[in-house]
């Protein structure tokens, strides 16, 4: 799946994730609705689609979804 | 009626869980009065000391296995509560969910597991309640990671039941995320 793909599913698991924007450069935690419950939607959504399990600390080691999306394509390709 | 389980302590995940005692009662009041904290939980009002007569009354519920009111600590520190009540045939009912705003996000969710997995496995039950009210996205997002069903709407109160089967597959792919699932 591509980057568009995987910001527009990151982006659903917002809770105002209908009037958001977000993008591959989108610092994710800057986004107001941004919080711990949030972090952790997206990582059993990275689970459920990807197939792939990102822990809380690997993501605190990203910044943008980008990035996020980068270490997931790296954990499924390993 | 439940068997009581005397001298109640939870230590895994990283945080520890006691029952609460009248001690607890200026912790427990300082939350359920944060407006923020406690807008979409049933309103507290009066003192401190209600607040300890409250808690007084509930240790009868809980010497008699009815009800079982956890504080969190996390590093020696009071981080937040969780309850079990409501308990029928088949279920108990988790609610009054309440941690402190700058409590790590780990540690709400933690507990939260810490004491579904105690409903489950020490109080037996097969399915878990709970009610979220429609106006709480957060909490609301984070209960439909379960996969609960929705089995009643009241004004703006959602019901949602939760089987053990279920709750086991959301635990897994939670506590992989820190880094304590196998």
């Amino acid at each position: 799946m591509g980057i568009d793909i995987f910001a527009n599913k990151f982006r659903e698991q917002f809770i105002d994730g209908d009037s958001i924007t977000v993008l591959p450069e989108t610092a994710f935690r800057q986004l107001p609705s941004w919080d711990s419950l949030t972090g952790m939607s997206v990582l059993v959504m990275i689970q459920d689609e990807y197939g792939v399990e990102i822990t809380d600390e690997e993501l605190k080691q990203t910044n943008t979804v980008e990035e996020l999306f980068n270490v997931v394509n790296r954990k499924k390709n390993a | 009626m439940q068997q009581a389980i005397k001298d109640i302590s939870l230590n895994k995940f990283g945080i520890q869980q006691r029952l609460v005692s009248e001690a607890d009662a200026e912790f427990i009041f300082s939350l359920r009065t944060d407006p923020v904290l406690s807008q979409y939980l049933s309103k507290t009002t009066g003192t401190v000391e209600d607040q300890r007569r409250w808690i007084s009354s509930y240790k009868q519920r809980e010497a008699n296995g009815e009800e079982y009111y956890f504080i969190t600590f996390y590093e020696g520190m009071p981080q937040g509560l969780n309850r079990l009540y409501n308990f029928d045939h088949e279920s108990f009912e988790v609610g009054s969910w309440l941690f402190r705003r700058d409590a790590p996000g780990a540690v709400a969710i933690l507990a939260d597991i810490a004491v579904r997995d105690f409903g489950f496995e020490e109080l037996k039950f097969n399915n878990c309640r709970f009610e979220v009210n429609e106006n709480n996205k957060s909490v609301l997002n984070y209960h439909k990671l379960f996969g609960p069903e929705l089995y009643e709407k009241e004004g703006e109160s959602l019901k949602f039941r939760l089987s053990k089967e279920k709750y086991l597959i959301a635990r897994s792919k939670i506590l992989k995320i820190y880094k304590y699932g196998n």
